[in-house]
């Protein structure tokens, strides 16, 4: 595996001597075989000359030794990128971004702190994963749900400060974050809202402190290491059904989106509403020309009554816009027995992690107006871009975060050993960034070899915002050790090797 | 592949304390006896069913868990715990994603993916149209990954490709190639 950028052998011998102090022996990984696994075998530069190869990986077990971790990363000005379960897959898998940095592995702090049934919330380490936390409050006979992204391998920490996204009415999950604990670049110790106050009893009830609100500035950045966190839950509402709302063809996705804006604005949809292409069509087959239609995803939690009446007032609009609109819906009320829930989509919007198989895979999302014609716009244009690299396009996923906006990911596929493939892929990708972008529309999440692209589409007044996040960055990371190139986010002496 | 025989051959060679007769099989029957070393065999029911499979598992004394597309589950569940004595060694037949995620699970124990091969097999020929191997494995890991291929093959052979699962449907819900990943992790060895 490679050394550090900068470091001799002996200074890289030196270095892993220190971590082993400081960690012990035990959990600092610089063999080929312990490397491997923190390689991301779903990267398209993956066994290419341009992947970006770990060095070596630690892994403290408590906050103490992440700062002194961070602390030799700062003598030897060493790279370091975090994990908190590492499964980042199709964004980057558990890898950075420049060849030879250190993973600082967060497994081993993976402990529930507390779990507030009454106020709704819990504290959790980075190390803790949505299934784990699910499993916890299942055994416990807790009476909370939590909002999951559809695989439940990945860390509650991890997901929710890269805008992960879920299918509840929690689905931007970032909005229920509530109080961070984070080890800044430098090494100290910092606690954010009422966490700053010594012993704050208000931590995960109150999300503000005075003066401005930062936990979004170690969202998706590299500005410090995260390691605590305050997420707000929802209780067990009474009732809770679960819906499908489908059209028959492509571009009726404009009058469905239509039809389900005024009634998430007006509060009768209210969780992460999704749109999928249906029936599924398979990678390779995808194009606009095909027929089909989209499936609808929705569900409401509340009063049996109450969600009744609101799935009756949703299927009389669906109908009235859009007559031949079939309806599919299942009712569960408490007691719940949620492992036996059936359906996977079921399960998602009753937070309850779940996975279907999936083909080797990059993704790109984008912010979207929550608009029908500007959703059916996007397809075309993707498309368009897609036939100059060989292909088509024929979108993924459309999430109705919230009430104002959607989020639409896109999936390429990717072939293991097939670089001219994967090539074609990656500069595809490249070309639905630069198309969008044309268009005045944005990235919000993209895998690690297009960061740079993604980041360089805000490029207003000279690109004012880079470069304030960058001028941030060097106040507050001046040795540029952590994640450099996150976001497309450099130090000031790696500024050359921005893409 | 070629050289899959002498992997075979070496296997039969090699085969000591553990071995069981697959009698059904002709490749085996011309190695004699296959030795298996996996502890567990994870096989996705939805995609890598397979009655022989099955048949060795249970011979050759190993554990044969059914999933169906839930391995994170089971990993929290039950794989998870069975790896913390650092010797048990889990094979697995499921999706080219599961294989990708078991990567990271094994990451997290001390164990690496010491083989992987992923195979796709043809919706309407039922022919099996890719099959490569993802690592190259250390000479310590060589011959459990042999016994992947071996593994792989028997899959493959023993009982043909049932043509009705990928029957093609209509153009839009067509099936395209079935991709499944054959892999093992075994603890890293300090
Ligand atoms: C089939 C499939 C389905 C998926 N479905 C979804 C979905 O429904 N919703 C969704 O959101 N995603 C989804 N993903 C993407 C991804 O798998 C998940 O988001 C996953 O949870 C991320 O991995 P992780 O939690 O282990 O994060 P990590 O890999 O631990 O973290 C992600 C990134 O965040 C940063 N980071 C992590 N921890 C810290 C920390 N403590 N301090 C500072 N920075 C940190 C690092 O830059 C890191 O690379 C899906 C992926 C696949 C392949």
């Amino acid at each position: 595996m490679p050394l550090p950028p900068g470091l001799t052998e002996s200074d890289f011998s030196d270095l892993l001597e220190e971590f082993r102090q400081a960690v012990g022996s035990e959990y600092v990984y610089s063999s080929d075989e312990h490397l491997e696994g923190y390689r991301d075998g779903v990267s398209p530069l993956y066994q290419t000359d341009e992947e970006p190869v770990p060095s070596a990986a630690v892994a403290p077990a408590n906050v103490e030794e992440v700062q002194q971790v961070v602390q030799i990363a700062n003598r030897y000005r060493v790279p370091f990128w975090v994990n908190s379960t590492g499964k980042n897959f199709g964004y980057g898998g558990p890898a950075g971004v420049v060849n030879g940095t250190v993973n600082l592995d967060l497994k081993r702090m993976n402990r529930i702190l507390e779990v507030n049934e009454a106020n709704a919330y819990a504290l959790v380490e980075p190390g803790v994963s949505f299934f784990e936390m699910y499993r916890y409050l299942r055994e416990r006979n807790i009476k909370l749900w939590l909002d999951v992204p559809s695989p439940g391998w990945g860390s509650i920490i991890g997901n929710t400060i890269e805008y992960g996204l879920g299918y509840t009415d929690q689905g931007q999950r970032v909005n229920f974050l509530c109080g961070m604990e984070v080890v800044l670049p430098n090494g100290e110790v910092m606690r954010t809202g009422q966490g700053a106050i010594p012993d704050g009893v208000t931590w995960q009830h109150y999300r503000r402190s005075i003066g401005p609100r930062i936990d979004e500035l170690f969202c998706q950045t590299n500005y410090g290491v995260v390691t605590k966190m305050g997420i707000w839950l929802r209780p067990e509402p009474p009732a809770y059904m679960a819906c499908s709302i489908m059209t028959d063809r492509n571009e009726k996705i404009i009058p469905m989106i239509d039809t389900m804006r005024p009634l998430r604005l007006g509060g009768i949809i209210n969780n992460n509403a999704t749109l999928y292409r249906y029936p599924f069509v398979q990678e390779g087959e995808e194009n606009p020309d095909n027929p089909g239609g989209w499936n609808n995803r929705v569900a409401f939690y509340g009063l049996e009554g109450v969600v009744k009446q609101h799935w009756e007032h949703v299927q009389d609009a669906y109908n009235d816009a859009m007559p031949g609109t079939t309806f599919a819906s299942n009712l569960y009320t408490t007691p719940y027995d949620l492992d036996s829930l059936g359906r996977s989509p079921d399960r998602l919007m009753a937070g309850i992690p779940s996975l279907g198989a999936s083909l080797h895979k990059t993704y790109f999302s984008m912010a979207l107006p929550f608009d029908g014609q500007a959703a059916w716009d996007l397809i075309l244009l993707l498309d368009e871009a897609s036939k100059r690299h060989g292909r088509r396009y024929f979108g993924m996923a459309h999430h109705v975060e919230t009430p104002h906006e959607m989020v639409t990911t896109s999936s390429a596929l990717l072939k293991p050993g097939d670089d001219d493939y994967n090539q074609t892929t990656m500069r595809m990708i490249k070309d639905w960034i630069v198309s969008t972008g044309e268009k005045g529309l944005g990235p919000y999440r993209v895998s690690t070899p297009y960061m740079d692209d993604a980041m360089a589409q805000f490029s207003f007044n000279d690109h004012r915002l880079r470069r304030f996040y960058e001028e941030l960055k060097d106040v507050i990371d001046p040795n540029g050790i952590m994640a450099p190139g996150k976001n497309g986010i450099w130090p000031r002496h790696m500024r050359e090797n921005r893409a | 592949m070629s050289d899959l025989l002498d992997r075979r051959q070496f296997l039969a060679k090699s085969a000591a304390s553990v071995s069981v007769p697959i009698l059904a099989h002709p490749l085996a029957a011309a190695a004699g006896q296959v030795r298996l070393s996996f502890d567990i065999i994870v096989v996705d029911e939805r995609i890598g069913a397979n009655e022989g499979l099955s048949r060795v598992a249970r011979a050759s004394g190993a554990q044969c868990l059914s999933i169906r597309g839930d391995l994170p589950r089971v990993w929290f569940d039950s794989l998870r715990g069975a790896c913390l004595d650092r010797s048990t060694v889990i094979a697995g037949f499921t999706s080219d994603l599961d294989s990708e995620v078991m990567r990271a699970f094994a990451r997290d124990v001390g164990y690496r993916q010491v083989g992987r091969l992923d195979i796709s097999i043809d919706g309407e020929t039922g022919r099996e149209t890719v099959r490569r191997s993802m690592y190259s494995s250390l000479p310590s890991e060589f011959a459990l990954a042999s016994e992947l291929e071996n593994l792989v093959d028997l899959y493959l052979t023993s009982s043909p490709w049932q043509a009705s699962r990928v029957a093609p449907g209509p153009t839009s819900d067509r099936h395209g190639p079935t991709q499944l990943a054959a892999w093992v992790i075994a603890p890293i060895r300090a």
